[in-house]
């Protein structure tokens, strides 16, 4: 029997259901048949995981003290459990899909998956947002405001404005048979120049020949998948794959954990493979380090804090490769933030927070940059550009203008190390 | 919105409507009111169980008709001012994880949300924690252990719960052998009035000045007011964590030992009890020496030299009773999966009615008590599980948690079979001499019990209500029903 066969090591279960009279057991097994129906959505090519998003709406909330979006908004509805139950609802049609209130509820959700973290189901309630939030943009019923990123990626592949990947670009590299293509996220080589600069330093003193193809790249994607892009994210995809897979490339180095994320996770989930290796800087440094390719022996005396980006720490599972990065610079001390590692809090931007709620965007970095702060560190580090952008932005944003420590990548503190100018 | 059935739907519809949220609005400010059937939806359910199976059938337990988010007393206080003039309820609600229906707002009205109560001031001398009431608990313990401090008020609800919570229930903590019951922990609070009146208790260690006025709101299920800040006891972290775990093959036997243990002055901060069912359920695949057996988990904290001892006296008593040391294992695999609560969202598709109950009782009548629930509960037809454990403890008695799980019999709803569970459970526990309710409250499904749960104090209890909150708009339809008096054993 498939209920057996089901709960086979819950030997307990099992001898209960056995114990039972046949018409109790007749009814349980009747209960257990029927189940499906409550996944099941009348609404035209509904492809959101309901299983999922009913045991996440049946649930006390047993994320809610972790999750960012309640604690900034003190708003229950807007309570992991309390989204995924909203959307079953809507699954269920008794919420229509154009509902402008439920729409903006299933925007506010940071994607950092702490839900994800505490979850006695390892159900992230995220992902599962971004499958509505897919649903809608089928319905074109994703919100005006976030057209314009779409337009935006369309017009000059960055989520911003003004272009950065233009040939005048001091970015703009291409050296001759390069076999390391430095994917530059839009995000860094618009509001982290820093961080890139000491990223190519890293790169010429190491003497790697690599290019950036500014002409041929495309964006990851990653902010239009998880706004409900998918389609055109996958059409970026495959143009992606198109040129790194036509190229000689054999690496793919990046300075962002979305663009890995997409590139390695995401791409791979659609049936799209990169050939080349594809590396985020942290670890093609640690490597270089441990090799003594690179050789940081110049007392970087300062203390610093360390932010996990939540991609790495929940997403994919990895805390330790900037730390180990940290313990080779000599004269560095490391002060932890009490939340850090897999409990590592949100910068406030994922998800296209910033553009649906931008207020409580900028309060979530707020939030997180003070508790970067708790130890008076010299530097803020981190490993993704957004994340550093986010903490740029709650000391501009806020009312304290006591900010000494400046925000780092930990690209530019190995290449402080290094002696590096950039 | 017309798809949803509404379960409790308000009899009552306030005229003047649009006339209130015009006054409310300033008074907190457009930002933090809101009318919107999406947030009513949110605000309008809580995690009793009914309000659950209701979710899958895709019906609402009930809707709200505001929802505040004030952010000072004297804001509710003008909220409550306002209900008065418009006879209009007003329910208070942290995080709606509740499982007895006292949060839902069975009349409609207007939602207090306390989440912005959310300070936090530490007297390290005192040792004690000022505290908003809207913060949660996870909340407070994080940034209480930051600092090397806890209050140690650790419910399995602790991620989803809020200090308010706590005190409008009399909550329990998985710690509560050594850090008390909430009643244990608050010294005192600020309360806003059903009349808009604020008032603050003084906090002392001890004192002899006439009644404990504000003891009368531990426990009051937001219905004689609201509190909005609570000074708390907190202490440092321990300097050991002690662990200790029996096989008993004899449920009087482990109740005995246990009770010696306590009444000889050892305070372990947990203590738990998990009968035949229980242990096959929690530890059949992890321990395979717990067959057929009960086990108990106990669980020290303190000063090494102190857990030591504390360690070694209660393992004397447990030998002394036949128990047989099962090392530290079974605790290790309690602390491992004593947050994972996922039975409603494994077994709720599957249609079945699986709820728990938590009472309590004197020590002489702590057996019989067990068994006679026990029987009870599997004497109803469709109840096919029926187990318990036990999980507070104090040197006079014993804190039961029975878990029952069915499928109704041909002709009956879940909602007949789930109150017949519950019936026979609680009319079985009081006619034992137990206590209706240890730390969940009454809510809704338990306020039918009041009466005769309290006798004849029931009757003063009212007219306190009655002074208090003259025109019933504190979360009305909760502990004070009509039905009460009618409801027979």
């Amino acid at each position: 029997m498939e209920i057996i066969k089901k709960f086979s090591k819950q030997k307990w279960l099992i001898k209960l259901i056995m114990d039972m009279d046949k018409e109790d057991r007749s009814n349980m097994l009747a209960g257990y048949k029927k189940r499906k129906r409550y996944y099941t959505s009348n609404l035209t090519d509904f492809e959101v995981n309901l299983k999922d998003l009913a045991k996440c709406a049946l649930c006390p909330d047993m994320c809610g003290f972790d999750a960012p979006c309640l604690l900034v908004s003190k708003k229950t509805t807007l309570s992991p459990q309390n989204k995924s139950r909203l959307a079953l609802f809507m699954g269920m049609e008794r919420i229509p899909m154009d509902n402008p209130s439920a729409i903006s509820v299933l925007y506010s959700c940071m994607n950092c998956d702490a839900c994800k973290h505490w979850c006695p189901m390892d159900i992230s309630a995220g992902e599962l947002m971004v499958e509505m939030r897919c649903e809608l943009e089928k319905r074109d019923l994703v919100p005006e405001k976030l057209h314009h990123l779409k337009n935006r990626i369309d017009d000059n592949g960055s989520v911003f404005e003004k272009a950065p990947y233009t040939e005048e670009s001091e970015f703009n590299i291409d050296i001759p048979n390069a076999e390391v293509f430095y994917y530059i996220g839009c995000v860094s080589a618009t509001e982290r120049k820093s961080m890139v600069r000491a990223n190519i330093a890293l790169l010429n003193h190491l003497k790697v020949k690599f290019t950036t193809k500014f002409q041929d790249r495309n964006c990851c994607g990653s902010p239009l998948y998880k706004v409900g892009y998918k389609s055109v994210a996958k059409d970026l995809a495959q143009k992606n794959k198109d040129t790194i897979n036509n190229s000689k490339t054999k690496i793919v180095l990046t300075d962002c954990p979305a663009c890995l994320n997409m590139l390695k996770t995401t791409y791979s989930d659609w049936g799209v493979k990169i050939k080349p290796k594809i590396m985020h800087f942290k670890d093609f440094l640690l490597n270089k380090i441990e090799k003594g390719e690179l050789k940081p022996d110049k007392p970087v005396d300062k203390v610093i804090t360390y932010h996990d980006p939540c991609i790495f720490a929940r997403g994919l599972g990895e805390t330790e490769i900037s730390r180990e990065v940290f313990a080779k610079i000599p004269g560095l001390e490391v002060k932890e933030a009490y939340l850090h590692g897999e409990e590592t809090r949100c910068c406030g931007y994922g998800g296209g927070y910033h553009v649906t709620n931008k207020e409580l965007s900028i309060k979530e970095g707020l939030i997180r940059l003070e508790q970067l702060r708790k130890h008076s560190p010299d530097y803020i580090v981190s490993t993704c550009p957004t994340c550093e952008l986010s903490f740029l932005e709650a000391q501009k944003n806020s009312k304290n203008n006591n900010y000494t420590e400046k925000i780092k990548d930990l690209s530019e503190i190995v290449a402080e190390s290094l002696g590096l100018s950039f | 919105m017309e798809n949803f059935k509404i379960h409790f739907k308000n009899k009552t519809e306030f005229k003047d409507i649009d006339k209130i949220t015009e006054k409310l609005t300033k008074i907190v400010g457009s930002e933090k009111i809101s009318v919107d059937m999406i947030d009513k939806i949110a605000y309008g359910k809580d995690y009793w169980l009914i309000s659950n199976l209701m979710t899958l059938k895709g019906t609402l337990p009930c809707l709200p008709d505001i929802i505040l988010w004030p952010q000072t007393a004297k804001e509710v206080s003008e909220i409550i001012k306002l209900a008065n003039n418009y006879k209009i309820p007003v329910i208070p609600y942290g995080e709606g994880s509740g499982v007895v229906g006292g949060a839902l707002a069975v009349n409609g009205g207007i939602i207090i949300d306390t989440k912005y109560f959310d300070s936090i001031e530490i007297n390290s001398t005192n040792m004690t924690v000022t505290v908003g009431t809207g913060l949660n608990g996870a909340v407070l313990e994080r940034n209480l252990n930051e600092l090397g401090l806890r209050m140690g008020h650790i419910p399995q609800s602790i991620r989803t719960s809020t200090i308010g919570g706590y005190i409008a229930h009399r909550a329990a903590g998985q710690f509560s052998g050594i850090y008390g019951k909430m009643e244990d922990i608050v010294l005192s609070m600020e309360i806003v009035l059903p009349t808009g009146d604020i008032i603050s208790s003084k906090t002392y260690p001890r004192a002899s000045v006439g009644p404990m006025v504000d003891r009368l709101f531990l426990g009051s299920e937001g219905t004689l007011g609201i509190v909005t800040k609570a000074t708390c006891k907190i202490w440092p972290m321990p300097e050991k964590q002690g662990k200790l775990s029996y096989l008993f093959t004899d449920m009087q036997h482990c109740l005995d030992a246990i009770r010696e243990t306590l009444q000889a002055r050892i305070n372990p901060g947990v203590i738990r009890i998990y009968d035949k069912k229980e242990t096959e359920r929690h530890f059949g695949e992890t321990i395979k020496e717990s067959k057929d057996k009960i086990m108990v988990i106990f669980v020290f904290e303190g000063i090494e030299k102190l857990v030591d001892l504390e360690l070694q006296i209660t393992s004397g008593n447990c030998k002394k009773y036949n128990g047989i040391a099962s090392g530290e294992k079974p605790i290790d695999h309690w602390f491992k999966t004593r947050f994972k609560v996922s039975e409603a969202s494994e077994f709720g598709p599957y249609d079945q009615v699986m709820d728990t109950i938590e009472v309590a009782c004197m020590w002489d009548k702590s057996k019989e008590i067990y068994d006679a629930v026990i029987n009870s509960l599997l004497s109803v037809p469709g109840i096919y599980l029926a187990s318990g454990h036990a999980s507070h403890f104090y040197s006079t008695g014993v804190c039961w948690y029975f878990t029952f799980s069915g499928i109704p019999k041909e002709g009956k709803d879940h909602f007949t079979l789930y109150n017949e569970a519950w019936d026979a459970t609680i009319s079985t526990v009081l006619k034992t001499e137990g206590t209706a309710s240890h730390h969940h409250g009454m809510g809704i499904n338990r306020g039918k019990w009041m009466q005769l749960e309290h006798g004849e104090e029931f009757k003063l209890l009212q007219k306190i209500k009655a002074t208090v909150d003259p025109n019933n708009i504190m979360n009305p339809g909760k502990l004070y029903l009509e039905e009460i008096q009618k409801k027979e054993l």
